[in-house]
C-alpha cells in the first residue's frame, strides 16, 4: 500500500520523534525503574498536567527577562554594528575589545550582574543580553563590510552624498538579511540563557528559577523534563515566529534564491 | 565654448606600495553636446580610471574636467553611470531601481518618469519584477534606464555589455543606438572591444598602455545604421586594431 506524497513527507518527521518517546518509554519503565534517575514519558506528560497552573506566570517572568536582554542587545548591537561595519577605523579600534569581551561565558557574569543590577529583573535581563549581543553584533556588521562596492559607488553617482544617506538607502537594507540572521541567532543564544539568568533567584517565578531552585531542589525529575520541553519549544515558536516574519515582510525579494 | 565636456592635462597617479603608479598622464579631451565617444585600450590602460574620474569616484592628480562650464568634483547625478558590474540593488524592484536616483532627490513624481525611462528600454512589463529574477541583459538595461531617469548631462558607460554573451550584445548595442538617438545625451562609453567601439561610436579615442595617453582620435563617419560586416567598417577596424596591437608589449 502507498501512502499519499503529503502524508509521507508529514509522516517523516513523526518516526524519529515516536521512536525517541517510545524508546524513552521503554527504558525508563523496564530498564531503569527509577524515576529519580529517568523520569517515564507519560509521568512527564502528567506533570504538565499538575503543573498547568503555574506553567503560563513562568513563562511570562521568562518572557520578560528575555525581552528586556534582547532589546537591549539589539538596540546596542545595531548602531555599534553600524558604525563597525561602515566606518574601517572605528572597527580596527574596536575589534580587539570585542573579541576579548565575546568569549567570557555569559554565566561568569553572573556575580557582577548581582552587584550591579541586585536582584531585580534587570540582573537576570542582563545575563540573556550577554548572550544575545554578540552573535547580533557579529553577523550585522558582517552585512555591512560586505556591502559591494559597485553598489556604494552606483548609491553615490545617483545622488548619495555623505555616509548617513549611503547607510540609509544602501548599506542598511544590504544588511537586513545578516541583521535578521544575527537576530535570529542572538534570541537562540539569549534564550538558552534563561536558566542561567535565572537560577541565582532575582524573583520568585520563572521557567530557569522553577526548574533550578525548585524541581531540582526537590528532586522532581519530572517537573525537570517537563520544564526543559517548555523552554525548547518556546524556542522554536519564537524562532519559527521570527522566521515567519522576517521571510513574508523583508525578503520578499530573495525568495527562491535562499533555499 | 561648444564643448559638452572638457579634460585638460588629466593625470593620475596612485601610491601603492611599489611607489608611485601612473595610471593615465596628460589626458587632453573634449567631448561635443550629444556626442557618442568611445574609449578603447589595453587592458590596465587607466581607461576606467578615465571615466571614473569623469563620474567623480576617483580625482586627478593634476588637471582639470569641466562639465558644462563647472569643474567636477565629486559624484553627483548630472553624470549617469552604468557599471560593467551587475549593479541594481538586489533588494528593490526593477521599478523601484529606476526611482532610486529621483527618491534621492524627493521627486515627487518618479514613478511616473521611472516607467517613461522603462518604456524607453522595453521592460515596463517587467516593473514589478526583482534584478535576479532578470537576465544579464535586461539588468544592464535597467541600468541603463536608472541612469538616464535622473536626466544626466552626460552618461558614462564602463564597459557595460561586458558580462552578457556576444548576441544579447548585439542587441543590446542597438538599443543602447536607439535610445541615444531619442533622448540626445552626450554619451562616454569605454570599451576594450574595437568591434563595439566602430560600431557606436562618432569619434574613437585610442588609449595608449599604461601610464594611458590618448595616442589618436578617430571619428568615425559610417552613417547609421551601419553594417558590422561592410568594408568601410572593416578598414576602420583594421586601422584601429594595428593602433592597439602596437600598445602591447612582445610576448616571446
Amino acid at each position: 500500500m502507498k501512502l499519499p506524497a503529503a502524508v509521507r513527507d508529514k509522516g517523516i518527521v513523526l518516526v524519529p520523534l515516536l521512536t525517541t518517546i517510545i524508546l524513552w518509554e521503554v527504558l525508563a519503565r523496564y530498564v531503569v525503574k527509577n524515576p529519580a534517575f529517568l523520569p517515564r514519558f507519560s509521568e512527564v506528560i502528567f506533570a504538565f498536567y499538575l503543573l498547568r497552573e503555574r506553567i503560563i506566570p513562568d513563562i511570562l517572568v521568562s518572557l520578560l527577562h528575555f525581552g528586556i536582554g534582547l532589546l537591549l542587545a539589539f538596540s546596542l548591537a545595531l548602531p555599534l554594528a553600524i558604525a563597525m561595519g561602515w566606518f574601517k577605523t572605528i572597527f580596527r579600534a574596536l575589534d580587539p575589545l570585542i573579541e576579548i569581551l565575546r568569549p567570557i561565558p555569559p554565566l561568569a557574569w553572573i556575580p557582577l550582574a548581582i552587584v550591579w543590577f541586585h536582584l531585580t529583573h534587570y540582573a537576570a535581563g542582563f545575563i540573556i543580553f550577554l548572550g544575545a549581543f554578540f552573535p547580533i553584533l557579529i553577523d550585522s556588521y558582517t552585512g555591512f563590510r560586505n556591502v559591494p562596492r559597485v553598489l556604494v559607488e552606483t548609491g553615490k553617482v545617483l545622488g548619495c552624498i555623505g555616509d548617513k544617506k549611503l547607510i540609509r538607502y544602501v548599506a542598511f537594507p544590504f544588511a537586513l538579511p545578516s541583521i535578521a540572521t544575527g537576530t535570529r541567532v542572538g534570541m537562540g543564544v539569549g534564550w538558552m540563557c534563561v536558566v542561567a539568568a535565572e537560577m541565582f533567584g532575582v524573583s520568585r517565578n520563572g521557567l530557569g528559577y522553577r526548574l533550578f531552585n525548585e524541581f531540582y531542589y526537590w528532586k522532581q525529575m519530572d517537573y525537570v523534563i517537563a520544564y526543559m520541553l517548555i523552554l525548547g519549544l518556546i524556542s522554536l515558536l519564537l524562532d519559527r515566529m521570527f522566521r515567519h516574519y522576517i521571510e513574508e515582510n523583508l525578503f520578499r525579494w530573495r525568495k527562491g534564491i535562499v533555499k | 565654448m561648444n564643448h559638452k565636456l572638457t579634460l585638460r592635462n588629466v593625470s593620475k597617479t596612485y601610491n601603492s606600495e611599489e611607489g608611485e603608479i601612473k595610471a593615465v598622464e596628460h589626458i587632453n579631451l573634449e567631448v561635443k553636446p550629444t556626442e557618442f565617444l568611445c574609449i578603447v585600450g589595453p587592458s590596465g590602460c587607466g581607461k576606467t580610471t578615465l571615466l571614473r574620474m569623469v563620474a567623480g569616484l576617483d580625482y586627478p592628480t593634476s588637471g582639470e574636467i569641466i562639465l558644462d562650464g563647472a569643474h567636477v568634483s565629486g559624484p553627483s547625478p548630472d553624470r549617469g553611470m552604468v557599471f560593467q558590474e551587475f549593479s541594481l540593488f538586489p533588494w528593490r524592484t526593477v521599478l523601484k531601481n529606476v526611482e532610486f536616483g529621483l527618491e534621492i532627490r524627493g521627486v515627487q513624481e518618479r514613478r511616473r518618469i521611472a516607467e517613461q525611462y522603462l518604456e524607453l528600454v522595453g521592460l515596463l512589463d517587467f516593473k514589478n519584477c526583482y534584478p535576479q529574477e532578470l537576465s544579464g541583459g535586461m539588468k544592464q538595461r535597467v541600468a541603463i534606464a536608472r541612469a538616464l531617469a535622473t536626466n544626466p548631462s552626460v552618461l558614462l558607460m564602463d564597459e557595460p555589455f561586458g558580462s552578457v554573451d556576444a548576441q544579447t550584445r548585439n542587441v543590446l548595442q542597438e538599443e543602447l543606438l536607439r535610445i541615444w538617438e531619442r533622448t540626445e545625451k552626450t554619451i562616454m562609453f569605454v570599451t576594450h572591444s574595437v568591434d563595439e567601439a566602430v560600431y557606436l561610436a562618432d569619434r574613437v579615442a585610442v588609449m595608449s598602455a599604461r601610464p594611458g595617453r590618448i595616442i589618436q582620435c578617430m571619428k568615425i563617419d559610417i552613417p547609421r545604421p551601419r553594417k558590422r560586416t561592410s568594408v568601410e567598417t572593416n578598414v576602420i577596424r583594421e586601422k584601429l586594431l594595428t593602433l592597439l596591437v602596437s600598445q602591447y608589449p612582445r610576448i616571446g
